[in-house]
């Protein structure tokens, strides 16, 4: 419940050393598909917002998470239309049925995909067989539920937003003139696009920057609009 | 994606430590005692006797050789500090099964079956096989099998291992032609 | 630059350490309440023989604008990862009857309060803010009765009732909003590494709940118990248990996550004792629910003693299994598992003790009582066979081994087990 505030400040720090805010890789630049209409999943997207406090510690806002999930779905239809593409909402499977298990088991291992797309190709070194190929994939069975809704793609989002709170703005400004910095609120995310037909991640993307806001229409659509550079549709 | 903020931090510790070396698609010594013909092409890190292998990415699939454990050794790695139980050489197939179950217990994974012991050679040495499954904590679900022989009062082990959904059966028909491969140096 | 990227490093290493012991919003399933306790944080809380009243209504909700709802939000969050957690426990007459414990002692509070019950073969049980309250597979191993169940339950939903995390949050903003400028000044003086630190031990501390709330949970959970007739004694006994099975560790680093964390355990054991006596005298509350409890919970007590073998502390294990023999119900199988400690364990006799024994003889002794007593599953067989064989008693670990595949002749290992028996041709 703590260590948000600290890990963002490295991984900020870390990425602030590679100097860029957002990076992707693709499987490919860009996908043919004629002059069809692309139908994307957006599976429950993750957003989290907070505020620093004065001591560094990151509170959890439940009111503006509430409105960052408006505003993010909103800019990704947007976004989505702009590119011909169509945005389908994905629901989570209330009973327990096998079929609801491997929805679950499909999540649970695009984390882990995603976690190892994070560890192999953005955290250098790179796997060796893997250095000019980006092949990860959830396998044949991601067709059910591209089945299920119809899509052609599945798009997972990952946003966690925080704030600087009007105490920690003081900490910053004294230590500043006292030399010292102390960092604010900062943006990550992240996001894939899988292609529903065969598993494969088509695109992974992430976002780090100490700038950025998700709680305005327009600031969010700013955020989305960042996080999906290079998107490939 | 929940835990993804964490883990890159992590993943850039542990990336920054661990450098994977290339295996070619050819025969490749395990140790001194056998070599294998590798099949395809891999990417490998060595812990202490341990080789792990990977095409993926270890979160979704391995391929680990226990090249000789000793009595007194454990039989993997334990988290942060902690000993795992260790092997002894005198023990049948079926308390290195329980030993393996023992191991994978503490280190934290959930619904842990192993399935259908039985003889298998290991190159011409007689050994011992089972299938198994298990959930990690956070309920992604792996799939796997060893095959094992006691040669010299040493431990060796293969075992692979991957996620129930794509990874495990995306390799195990080229690591059973790996394990029919071994020939004893 | 150098020393900057270093400090980094140490933070997220410290970080990385203590995410799996925090507790709300790290989305672990473990959920443990546990971790340390810093001096002079102090939750808000009522002295003794002060009543001590819910802090919120059945069914209340946080408004949306408030630090609670943030802190629901997460553990929203979490919960909804539990559901598919890996270790959680979907028996459905076991979650059906802890539920319904929670459910009595919580009173008009039921409906607020979801309970999951994960396999973990530690003692401990955690309490969230929006009221998921998680049991861990071994604590049902060691409370001996429903009512000594209850009593853990109802300390839990005392967590909840005083709404102790929100408290322990706000505390914990404050001392690390006073603790920045000792951040600064420790990096004017040139070592940011030691303010950092300082913040960390500060955020680490806030993990727990502390030691004056477990009190006040103590006495909220004594007093939830009593009033539906639970004995309120049993919840002493829990706690005596829990220490004799502590001191018996011969390897003291595996001490109770619940001693670390709670007042410390003789003095708790005291009070609970003292506060029985009123409660008792205010209403006369007997029941223990044996009956209902080795029904529902003892069933899966063969699990849970695997999984207990499995952490290999034989001392306290050997202890545990010692008290549950005490309460005399299935001995064969509590023998079966002591045979087995004895076997995994495989000690020789220690010369300074007087008419002590070799492991594996201590093991055929138990395998023996358990055979006597009935109840041991077949495996008990195979652990003689595997004994035998050892001491280089082949034919007897080959009619031990022919009996095992007699009772279960569909086994896992039947094929290594038949080449067993027909050794080195």
């Amino acid at each position: 419940m703590l260590g948000r505030g600290g890990l963002i400040t490295v991984l900020i720090f870390s990425l602030a050393l590679a100097g860029c805010e957002v990076a992707s890789f693709y499987a490919k630049e860009k996908l043919e598909r004629g002059n069809k209409t692309a139908h994307v999943l957006l599976m429950t997207p993750d957003v989290q917002l907070g505020e620093v406090t004065a001591g560094g510690l990151v509170e959890p806002n439940a009111e503006w998470t509430a409105i960052a999930e408006k505003h993010v779905v909103a800019a990704l239809k947007e976004q989505l239309a702009k590119r011909k593409s169509r945005l389908v909402l994905y629901r989570s499977p209330k009973a327990d049925t096998p079929k609801a298990r491997i929805h679950t088991q499909l999540i649970k291992l695009h984390n882990a995909v995603g976690s190892s797309i994070l560890l192999h190709k953005f955290a250098s070194p790179p796997l060796p067989t893997k250095e000019d190929k980006f092949d990860w994939t959830l396998g044949p069975q991601a067709r059910i539920v591209g089945h299920e809704y119809g899509a052609d793609y599945a798009l997972f989002v990952y946003l966690r937003d925080t704030y600087t709170s009007p105490g920690r703005v003081a900490v910053m400004v004294l230590a500043a003139v006292l030399g010292v910095g102390v960092p604010g609120g900062a943006q990550i995310g992240f996001a894939s696009l899988v292609d529903l037909k065969t598993g494969d991640v088509l695109w992974f993307s992430r976002l780090a920057r100490a700038s950025g806001d998700l709680r305005t229409p327009s600031a969010a659509a700013e955020s989305v609009k960042t996080l999906l550079k290079d998107f490939p549709l | 994606m929940a835990r993804l903020a964490s883990l890159f931090i992590l993943a850039l510790l542990i990336a920054a430590c661990v450098q994977y070396s290339l295996v070619k698609a050819e025969k490749v010594a395990i140790g001194d005692v056998y070599t294998v013909d590798a099949q395809i092409a891999w990417n490998k890190k060595t812990e202490g006797k341990t080789e792990i292998w990977t095409v993926d990415g270890p979160l979704l699939q391995e391929l680990r050789f226990i090249k000789g454990i000793e009595d007194g050794d454990a039989l993997f790695r334990g988290g942060a500090g902690k000993k795992l139980p260790p092997f002894k050489s005198k023990m049948t197939a079926i308390e290195i099964k329980e030993l393996f179950e023992t191991s994978l217990a503490q280190i934290g994974v959930a619904r842990l079956k192993t399935l259908n012991l039985r003889p298998e050679s290991f190159g011409k040495v007689a050994g011992f096989r089972f299938e198994f499954t298990y959930a990690l904590k956070n309920g992604l679900e792996k799939q796997g099998f060893a095959l094992g022989a006691v040669i010299d009062e040493k431990l060796h082990m293969i075992i692979y291992s991957g996620t129930r959904l794509h990874y495990y059966p995306k390799h195990k028909d080229d690591v059973e032609r790996l394990v029919r491969s071994i020939r004893m140096i | 630059m150098r020393r900057h990227r270093l400090s980094a490093v140490l933070v997220a290493v410290w970080l990385g350490a203590g995410a799996c012991a925090t507790a709300p919003g790290d989305g672990d399933a473990s959920l443990a309440d546990e971790g340390g306790t810093a001096p002079g944080l102090i939750a808000p809380g009522a002295g003794p023989g002060v009543p001590l009243v819910p802090d919120l209504s059945p069914g209340q909700r946080p408004a949306l604008a408030t630090d609670e709802a943030g802190w629901w939000m997460v553990m929203d969050r979490t919960e909804s990862k539990l559901k598919t957690a890996g270790n959680l426990v979907r028996d459905e007459a076991l979650n059906r009857y802890v539920k319904g414990i929670v459910c009595r002692l919580a009173g008009p509070y039921c409906p607020d309060i979801r309970v999951y019950l994960l396999r973990v073969p530690y003692f401990n049980a955690s309490m969230a803010p929006n009221g998921v309250m998680v049991v861990w597979t071994g604590l049902l191993l060691r409370t001996r009765n429903e009512a000594q169940l209850a009593a853990v339950l109802g300390h839990e939903l005392g967590h909840y009732l005083r709404r102790h995390t929100l408290h322990r949050w706000r505390d914990a903003k404050s001392t690390t909003n006073a603790l920045i400028f000792f951040q600064i000044g420790a990096a004017l003086g040139g070592v940011p590494v030691a303010g950092q630190i300082a913040s960390l031990i500060a955020m680490g501390s806030i993990t727990a709940f502390s030691r004056d709330q477990e009190r006040e949970s103590d006495r909220m959970g004594l007093r939830l118990m009593a009033e539906i007739g639970y004995d309120p004694r049993e919840s002493a006994k829990l706690w005596q248990n829990l220490i004799r099975e502590d001191e018996a560790d011969e390897d003291k680093k595996t001490r109770f996550i619940f001693f670390s964390t709670h007042p410390a355990p003789e003095e708790r054991s005291e009070t609970l004792k003292r506060l029985a006596e009123d409660a008792l005298k205010a209403s006369p509350a007997v029941e223990t629910g044996d009956e209902r409890f080795r029904n529902i919970v003892l069933p899966h007590r063969q699990e849970y003693l695997r999984d207990e073998l499995r952490l290999r502390r034989f001392s306290r294990s050997e202890e545990l299994l010692k008290m549950l023999l005490e309460d005399g119900v299935d001995a064969g199988e509590l023998h079966f598992f002591r045979g087995e400690l004895y076997r995994l364990r495989g000690k020789k006799a220690d010369g300074d003790k007087e008419g002590d024994t070799d492991d594996k003889d201590k093991a055929l002794a138990a395998y023996a009582k358990a055979l006597d007593a009935g109840g041991a599953p077949p495996e008990i067989h195979r652990s003689m066979g595997l004994i035998y064989l050892k001491s280089g008693q082949s034919e007897k670990a080959w009619a031990a081994f022919a009996k095992y595949l007699e009772l279960s002749p569909d086994a896992d290992d039947l094929e290594i087990i038949k080449s067993m028996m027909q050794p080195m041709g």
